[in-house]
């Protein structure tokens, strides 16, 4: 059972998803990806759990570390994404209580006027990588549609993200917009792109300002021990 | 690049400075070609440091897809500048306002307002790849999409520069609004001077371009021209697009 999760996480690091791909040498092809690794944890009985924690986000928890330390990059830290992101479709249905595992449930969105989607992708792809429940709300989303979404889905965060200093401004409008109709505290407001900054968030009245996908998961995390 | 040479024309009543025909003209038939370690790069990647093997046969793949849906556009007009001041710039009936361009503009007598693209084939492509999940194929084939239209750009930028040389002439360093001082809200201004472009570029209310993978912007051209770069004195280090020259100083 050790050497399946040990191989598990190795495989998450080299962001090998199945068989058929190359990993991080290129002399894995053939070898069982995360995929083929976590339907045979499966079929050899260890708890979903196990393979979620001991597997999955102990793997991601490296690539993390290596993205820090610049030996990792985007595309890296994305190819492990998606192989935990393919394992945890496959897990779920095995999961006594799948709420239980989710570390919360996540909303993101590019605001009203910009129509970038590449970066919310990125983080959407990262979170839910690192347990988190991810709803893509999309691009070019208006205040009135975020406010109804909140309202109705009760996500514990809000991912807002813009990469233009002409609609950075509609981040603003948004949390004035949760204000007015009584959910601002509700949730938490988490913004990130190009064109914003700390300073931004501050005067917004965001809760945090994240430079990228990982340190969105350190901020939520701190989030996390504030409310335990 | 086809035919761009005949397309322009000098005016030899100002001896010395060169003068572009005052037309707008479209150029369409560009070919480039990708630079793979210029996608390593936008993916991230340092300039010795090449992505793992497994990342490799995607940029690989996705480069080789990417030709298929690659349609380069250009459009420009030329138009004379009419005042310099720092930070109001006029060139033609168009006003901009920036430090910087006035900077860049610096000895230019006239100014080549343009647009390019590669149309929207691969944007689509990118959206559908994204919607099957595929978020790292996306990334790429969104990457190669930017390097590919910087080459447009660059193309053109290249037969503006040989076409200066012939007459003893040199351009500026190519501008567009969103580059630091330069409000990116004057795209409107700048879009007046496209004519309607008729290579089919739209703004958003956001000014961003439609096909995304598009590149507006401003070059200067005269007797001589100042090599001003602006990163020289701009305090954001990590700005994703200081000039490599300035990074070793940081």
């Amino acid at each position: 059972m050790e050497d399946i999760i040990a191989l598990l996480k190795e495989n998450v690091i080299q962001g090998r998803k199945t068989k058929d791909d190359e990993g991080v040498d290129g002399d894995s092809i053939g070898m069982p990806g995360v995929i083929e690794l976590t339907q045979l944890a499966l079929e050899s009985n260890i708890p979903p759990e196990v393979i979620i924690e001991e597997g999955l986000t102990t793997g991601m928890q490296v690539v993390g570390d290596k993205f820090a330390a610049k030996e990792y990059f985007v595309p890296d830290m994305l190819a492990s994404a998606e192989a935990v992101s393919g394992a945890q479709d496959i897990l779920k249905p095995y999961l006594e209580d799948s709420d239980a595992m989710s570390k919360g449930k996540f909303a993101i969105a590019t605001v009203k006027g910009d129509i970038h989607d590449i970066g919310k992708n990125i983080v959407a792809t990262l979170l839910k990588g690192a347990g988190y429940e991810v709803d893509d709300l999309g691009i070019n989303i208006p205040p009135e549609k975020i406010v109804e979404y909140v309202r109705e889905y009760k996500p514990d965060f809000l991912g807002l993200s813009a990469l233009l200093t002409t609609t950075m401004l509609a981040m603003g409008e948004t949390i004035e917009a949760l204000k007015e109709n009584g959910i601002r505290d509700s949730v938490k407001v988490l913004i990130g792109g190009a064109a914003v900054s700390e300073e931004f968030a501050q005067q917004i009245g965001a809760d945090a300002y994240c430079v990228d996908g990982f340190h969105a998961i350190k901020v939520l995390e701190e989030f996390q021990k504030v409310k335990a | 690049m086809v035919n761009m040479e005949k397309e322009l024309m000098y005016n030899d009543e100002v001896k010395g400075v060169p003068e572009f025909s005052l037309a707008g003209s479209i150029q369409e038939g560009i070919k480039i070609e990708i630079d793979k370690a210029e996608v390593y790069r936008h993916l991230g990647y340092g300039r010795e440091q090449d992505p793992r093997a497994g990342i490799l046969s995607i940029v690989d793949d996705q480069v080789c897809k990417a030709y298929e849906f690659i349609n380069p556009a250009a459009y420009y007009t030329i138009n004379p500048i009419t005042s310099v001041g720092s930070p109001e710039v006029s060139v033609g009936e168009l006003h901009f306002t920036s430090h910087n361009l006035a900077q860049v503009f610096s000895g230019c007598s006239q100014a080549a307002i343009f647009v390019v693209t590669i149309g929207k084939a691969l944007e689509m492509e990118v959206d559908q790849l994204t919607k099957e999940g595929s978020i790292l194929s996306a990334l790429v084939l969104d990457t190669v999409g930017s390097v590919a239209v910087e080459k447009v750009a660059d193309e053109l930028e290249s037969m503006f520069r040989d076409f200066a040389a012939a007459k003893g002439g040199k351009i500026s360093w190519r501008y567009s609004p969103g580059y630091c001082d330069w409000d990116i809200a004057q795209q409107k201004e700048l879009f007046r001077g496209l004519d309607g472009n008729p290579i089919g570029v739209n703004l958003t209310d956001a000014c961003s371009m439609k096909p995304r993978k598009s590149i507006s912007g401003i070059i200067g051209g005269g007797e001589f021209c100042s090599v001003f770069s602006a990163c020289r004195s701009c305090n954001r280090k990590n700005c994703p697009n200081r000039r490599e020259e300035f990074l070793a100083n940081d």
